[in-house]
């Protein structure tokens, strides 16, 4: 499991999580992101989905 | 041991640092930057710098992580030659070998000649943190703002302006482009700023500093400012290459995925990709982000994974602007949502029958709807003129 911390005062509303990991990633209805859940799989889409934010709001936690 | 030197702590370079190491590369990591202090990013250079709020919003690593990414970070130290055949570079330090070189070394604001005597006057130009700080200074000490360009750059710094009480007057042409945003998808601009206090002059002007400050000829009236800022386009022309491999002021010529030449890549504003001027992904955040990903990627021999939708985004006077995919210039901007008042603020751009790309003025539903018909060929018919 990643231990995963989303900010939401940094999110652009890209969407490039809610693209990349759709299972573990949403935008509320201003766009901001959204975690859908507490055990967030080690996958490489859940780390190319916060790499690809160009808000780098979401940060990995090692 | 395998080496990998970036030149560049951008957002480019430190991804592709940062790409590496979670790819598991094991080899030597030299990241040199011409500036001296820590890493930045651009984007809230000209948003919460402006206004100083939230400083540490342009940070992209600290010392601590740094250390933990493991690589050898050398600011101030500027590549200055190249050698391919070599795979050398001499950089202030001496000679520096590579077995890859990624060249994340960014675009610099352009001043044509006609507007040198602006800059050689004092006008501001807005690239670095330190430049981010000197406007700053204005914002807070000036009455009254001339920004000069109404692209991303200059409408941003108008939204600052404005937000920090000055007032602003904006020299822009009468239909400017903002990012990938032309046309019909860029109409809503000029209003916007109209609409938040801003003069907008848009017939041609000259710019002279006088006794009291700065003029702008044209119109009824002489515009008046305390000081200028100047945001007319990027230059991406990386000279120290220029003996070895050709630059233009696109950059460097490289392939769709990055590669220059043997053990050359390059990412971000200075990476010239072959045919890709009106993606949105041309010099925004993202795209930086997305090839330095693919980079890192294409040198550990990763396989490589969906490619991102490009995606472009600004904030002006409380409003996001946002875009994805590609804006040609003969695309037809399909309506996909009105305000209140009946104004468009969201558009597909349908080219050729298909949608091939998103925007929205301050409407992220409008947003997620256009952007959800990307690929479509049944579009709406409602069509902005």
């Amino acid at each position: 499991m990643l231990q995963i911390d989303v900010d939401a005062d940094s999110c652009v509303g890209a969407g490039q999580c809610t693209l990349t990991a759709p299972d573990v990633f949403d935008q509320d209805d201003s766009g901001i992101v959204m975690l859908l859940t507490d055990d967030v799989p080690d996958t490489s889409e859940v780390r190319e989905a916060a790499a690809l934010c160009p808000a780098r709001a979401i940060k990995i936690r090692e | 041991m395998t080496r990998v030197v970036v030149v560049g702590a951008s957002v480019a370079g430190v991804t592709l640092v940062q790409g590496l190491r979670e790819l598991g590369f094991a080899g030597e990591i030299v990241l040199l930057d011409a500036e001296s202090g820590r890493p930045y990013q651009r984007p809230p250079l000209s948003k919460e710098i402006l206004l100083g709020t939230s400083p540490e919003r342009a940070d992209l690593v600290d010392e601590a992580g740094l250390e933990s990414i493991g690589v050898d970070f050398r600011p101030g130290e500027t590549a200055e030659r190249i050698d391919v055949a070599d795979r050398r570079l001499l950089t202030a330090r001496g000679k520096l070998p590579y077995d890859h070189v990624v060249i994340a070394s960014g675009a610099a604001p352009t001043v044509p000649a006609e507007l040198r005597h602006l800059v050689d006057d004092g006008a501001h130009l807005l690239r670095t943190r330190r430049d981010a700080a000197a406007l700053a200074a204005v914002l807070r000490s000036e009455r009254s703002l001339m920004v000069i360009g109404g692209g991303v750059l200059g409408s941003e710094i108008c939204s600052a302006a404005v937000s920090a009480g000055l007032r602003t007057i904006l020299l822009a042409r009468p239909t400017p482009a903002i990012g990938p945003l032309h046309g019909v998808f860029a109409a809503p601009l000029i209003p916007l700023h109209r609409a938040h206090g801003v003069e907008v002059r848009t017939e041609p002007a000259r710019v002279d500093r006088s006794a009291g400050g700065w003029t702008a000829d044209g119109g009824d009236h002489p515009a008046l400012a305390d000081a200028v800022a100047l945001a007319v386009g990027v230059d991406a022309t990386a000279c120290w290459l220029a003996n070895a491999l050709p630059t233009t002021v696109d950059g460097v010529r490289c392939d769709t995925s990055g590669r220059v030449a043997p053990g050359v890549w390059a990412v971000g504003d200075v990476a010239d990709r072959a045919g890709g001027r009106y993606d949105v992904s041309r010099r925004t955040q993202s795209a930086a982000i997305a090839q330095a990903r693919e980079v890192a990627r294409r040198i550990v021999g990763a396989p490589q994974q969906r490619t991102a939708v490009p995606y472009f985004w600004t904030d002006l006077h409380g409003i996001r602007v946002q875009a994805a995919g590609r804006i040609p210039p003969s695309a037809e901007a399909h309506v996909v949502e009105r305000d209140d008042a009946g104004t468009p603020v969201a558009f597909a751009a349908v080219d050729r029958g298909r949608c091939v790309g998103a925007a929205a003025w301050g409407s992220a539903r409008g947003f997620r709807r256009a952007r959800a018909m990307l690929g479509d060929t049944t579009i709406p018919q409602e069509v902005s003129r």
